[in-house]
């Protein structure tokens, strides 16, 4: 198991390297942001002192390793537009995104597990066929449409919620419902695909000859391994989710990490994007880690290998 | 229970509205901005936001005009162009890097393989959406840089996909024997391994198609997708949000168009899908 552990932390880091390196390629890549802070009737060596001030005028290899080393300390620079820390306007707004993230997962997977076994236990193709088909076409419609789609019925002509912003347990009912309806979906099927695949198993013949009912068969025999794979896909989809809520962050103008790289993009400001990718992109790396870890903990098999 | 028979109706006939919905779709997106008077990009501002259906001068036009007074079917049919372009042409694209690469990885296995999927581990470890954004900020986006820049972010899952083909298709005889009497790598690969992976490409293609289609959707409506006055299902949406109470139209349309055109590739996958596998 340590070994197991250590392997696979090792992996993490690796991973952590190849994401910040990308990051650095893509910024170098990128453009000059030296012509960007000076004006259009800016001398040359007017641009060439930002350049220097800047420090964009040593070797690749210097400005690389020097990104490198204040990345692992969390450091991207000031914001080219607010001059505060890139990472502090990150972390000032990431509460907000963790929070319609975390509702929205807790939201979408609970709800799938409640309807995965009321289908499975009362075995009603009706509920089943609805409730796929439902699942099916909301994975059709992209989250923004959809956002606005509730925000006219909800907010403008039932007046039930408010369109926008964030404070109240009010604001976080749309968004939340917005990305998490998307994942009640996604984790249906899996539900499902997963009961289907344990119905055919011999425990489950050998359980109702014994007399068991139903319900506890389902409960206490298929559950614990029809839920297994669900761990490993709640983990790899978490990415999709954070794409999800930055676009929901746009449409209900959430203050989260979404909407500060919007905003980031839109002004062009280097550092800012940069702290919001590469520290998403961690987040979701040490989720994946500790999904890893959780899954070889409940199933020997993995760090058996 | 239900019959073998009545099942296949149904599937039948799902399939049959599917496929005239694609169909009447492809119509449009082809011959609509070849319309004479229809250019999607005049403006005439004497006919701006006019509802579905209105009638001006001889023009008719059937699904309203937006702001600038252009025409919104021209516009939608455009945009769905522009849509289905950048979705096959990404498609394609992955498709051909992911192939190449996992079947390499599958096929030599060591330290090719290790790296390549090291590679893919990287990618996949930064959140698609986020990757995309910061591409586009820093690069900026046309149609071809958009092709270029989804194609290249979804090579992983073909990669995948083709990996653990290979991996058993190398053990097979046929491959083997191959190789035993002479044949190139390269060869192998192209009339051995290639051959044996298409159709599995295709069938994650057919479904990546449908997400291709929303993330560039997603994309336009951030302003970063193709850039004005070039129309885009999502930028279409974004426009007409705030009159989505007086001008509903402006981005009904667009939106209904993008969900047909999703549900409708969806359908399409899940067939094949179902037809690949072993019959229950």
């Amino acid at each position: 198991m340590i070994g197991f552990v250590l392997k696979r932390c090792l992996q993490a880091l690796l991973t952590l390297l190849g994401v910040a390196t990308v990051a650095f390629a893509l910024s170098t890549l990128g453009g000059d942001p030296a012509t960007l802070l000076s004006s259009a009737d800016s001398t040359d060596a007017e641009i060439a002192a930002i350049r220097t001030a800047y420090g964009l005028d040593r070797p690749l290899i210097e400005r690389y390793t020097d990104f490198m080393v204040s990345a692992a300390q969390g450091d991207f620079g000031n914001s080219l537009m607010m001059n505060v820390s890139a990472t502090q306007l990150v972390l000032d707004r990431l509460p907000a995104t963790i929070e319609l993230a975390v509702t929205a997962f807790v939201l979408g997977i609970g709800l799938a597990f409640v309807l995965g076994l009321a289908i499975q236990i009362t075995q009603s193709r009706l509920l089943k066929g609805a409730a796929l088909t439902l699942a099916f076409t909301r994975q059709a419609i992209p989250v923004f449409w959809f956002g606005l789609l509730m925000m006219m019925l909800f907010s403008v002509h039932l007046q039930w919620l408010p369109t926008m912003g964030r404070g109240t347990l009010a604001h976080l009912v749309l968004p939340a419902i917005t990305l998490a309806s998307y994942e009640l979906g996604l984790y249906l099927r899996l539900i499902n695909a997963g009961f289907a695949s344990e119905e055919r198993q011999e425990y489950v013949r050998t359980a109702l000859a014994k007399g068991q009912t139903r319900t506890k068969i389902v409960l206490r025999h298929m559950l614990p391994n029809a839920l297994l794979p669900l761990i490993t896909v709640a983990g790899l989809n978490l990415g999709h989710l954070l794409g999800g809520t930055v676009v929901a962050e746009v449409v209900f103008s959430w203050p989260g990490v979404g909407r500060l790289l919007i905003q980031a993009v839109s002004q062009r400001d280097f550092p800012v994007i940069m702290a919001c990718v590469v520290l998403m992109a961690a987040i979701f790396v040490l989720m994946n880690l500790i999904v890893d870890l959780v899954y070889a903990l409940v199933d020997p098999r993995v760090r058996m290998k | 229970m239900r019959s073998f028979l009545a099942q296949g109706i149904a599937r039948l006939l799902v399939l049959g509205i599917a496929g005239s919905f694609l169909a009447i779709l492809i119509v449009l997106v082809v011959v609509v901005p070849f319309l004479p008077g229809y250019d999607p990009y005049q403006q005439d501002i004497m006919v701006s936001l006019m509802p579905p259906l209105s009638e001006d001068m001889g023009r008719f036009h059937v699904l309203g005009t937006d702001f600038l007074g252009r025409d919104l079917l021209s516009r939608l049919a455009l945009a769905g162009r522009i849509s289905l372009i950048i979705a096959l042409g990404a498609v394609t694209l992955s498709l051909s890097i992911g192939m190449v690469l996992g079947l390499i990885a599958g096929y030599f296995r060591g330290w090719t393989e290790t790296v390549i999927m090291g590679i893919a581990d990287v990618q996949l470890a930064i959140p698609k959406v986020l990757l995309l954004i910061a591409v586009t900020a820093l690069f900026g986006a046309n149609l071809w840089q958009l092709i270029l820049i989804i194609g290249l972010s979804g090579w992983v899952i073909y990669g995948r996909v083709a990996r653990s083909i290979a991996l058993t298709l190398r053990e097979r005889e046929f491959v083997l024997a191959a190789r035993t009497m002479g044949a190139t790598t390269s060869w192998n690969i192209r009339r051995h391994l290639v051959p044996n992976v298409t159709s599995q490409m295709l069938i994650v293609g057919s479904y990546e198609m449908s997400q291709i289609i929303l993330l560039e959707a997603s994309l336009s409506y951030l302003g970063l997708g193709v850039q004005p006055p070039t129309p885009s299902w999502g930028m279409m949406i974004f426009e007409g949000q705030n009159d989505l109470v007086y001008a509903p139209w402006l981005s009904v349309f667009p939106g209904l168009a993008l969900f047909m055109l999703v549900i409708v590739i969806q359908i399409f996958s899940q067939f094949f899908t179902s037809e690949t596998q072993t019959p229950r």
